[in-house]
């Protein structure tokens, strides 16, 4: 099915700072979007990959992620990373 | 794990956010609004009068199936698209179906006189798409007519144009930042999944499709007759 309207189906928005990071572990065309609700394995993640995102993403935002929150949920795609942080970043705020 | 081995394509939950769209922005559904069926009619045997949709969307296709006179079960992956379909067409005695043609079929071996689907069987990797064309097989009986219209490749620049791939998963089947997939058939891999179907018949069909511009848009409108029972050597 293709569609005259299809622009209308919007999907979250992450940080251009995340998705900056996200593309560097992705095998992502440069000219496209990055897909914000699609499985990053889909999209090039690996498990070598996944670890130094992870401690690429706690360096550049400054916060731990706690074990507990390492899930597969979590990790699954762009916008559930990025919901991840900003509770993260959240969190720390009230804790500061 | 590789990508390749996931099968992936995209899920109900992207087709219901974007028939959401559709319905919210109002125009889609009426876009191709059953022309397609158009390009096929006339080549459908005349003992035909069981027909399956796979892939039915706002039910265009299948209401305009279902006036020309065929008893029509139409389904889609989208519940959302199927429950706008029964809305939409109260009047016709269609039986709407959610399903996933990407698994086995809820019908029985030889079912239906006719198999069709406009726009939809592009939209999984090749060992996905080889399994759908045997439950088609599957469903429809010997001598069967099976018509379809999909991107072809010659529509993938064009498409790319206005809705760049974000990566290619498989040769020639991309996935889009919106999370669409989309897979472009060549006329030898039409032929490929057509093995031991008969009078196969390829048109190159050029439509236009109205996204933030007006763009050209290339399909194959395919058609051919289900093996007969000596001939079905793959369909059992």
């Amino acid at each position: 099915m293709t569609s005259p309207m299809r622009r209308e189906s919007l999907e979250e928005a992450i940080d251009e700072g995340l998705s900056t990071i996200l593309r560097r572990y992705l095998n992502v065309d440069p000219e496209a979007e990055l897909p914000t609700d699609v499985d990053l394995v889909i999209l090039g993640l690996d498990s070598l990959g996944a670890v130094s995102l992870v401690l690429e993403l706690e360096e550049t935002y400054g916060v731990e992620i706690p074990d507990a929150l390492l899930t597969e949920a979590s990790f699954q795609t762009a916008a559930s990373i990025q919901r991840l942080m900003d509770s993260l970043r959240t969190a720390r705020g009230a804790g500061e | 794990m590789s990508a390749e081995n996931l099968e992936h394509y995209a899920p109900a939950e992207y087709w219901n956010r974007t028939i959401r769209g559709y319905i919210n922005a109002g125009g889609y559904f009426g876009y191709w609004g059953g022309r397609l069926v158009d390009n096929f009619l006339t080549k459908v045997p005349a003992a035909t009068r069981t027909v399956l949709e796979l892939g039915c969307g706002g039910g265009q296709d299948a209401r305009r199936l279902s006036d020309a006179g065929f008893e029509v079960t139409a389904m889609d992956l989208s519940s959302e698209a199927v429950d706008y379909a029964r809305r939409s067409h109260p009047d016709a005695a269609i039986t709407w179906v959610v399903g996933d043609m990407a698994t086995p079929l809820p019908f029985d071996d030889a079912q239906f006189d006719m198999v069709v689907s406009n726009q939809a069987l592009h939209m999984f990797p090749h060992t996905v798409t080889v399994r759908v064309f045997e439950e088609i097989a599957r469903v429809i009986r010997p001598g069967g007519l099976l018509a379809f219209h999909v991107n072809s490749l010659k529509d993938r620049p064009h498409r790319h144009g206005y809705k760049p791939a974000a990566r290619e998963l498989e040769s020639d089947f991309v996935i889009e930042s919106d999370g669409q997939t989309m897979h472009f058939f060549s006329g030898e891999y039409v032929h490929s999944l057509l093995k031991g179907w008969s009078e196969i018949s390829l048109r190159d069909v050029q439509a236009e499709v109205h996204d933030n511009g007006v763009h050209e848009k290339w399909m194959f409108c395919v058609t051919a007759l289900a093996p007969r029972g000596d001939e079905t050597a793959q369909a059992d």
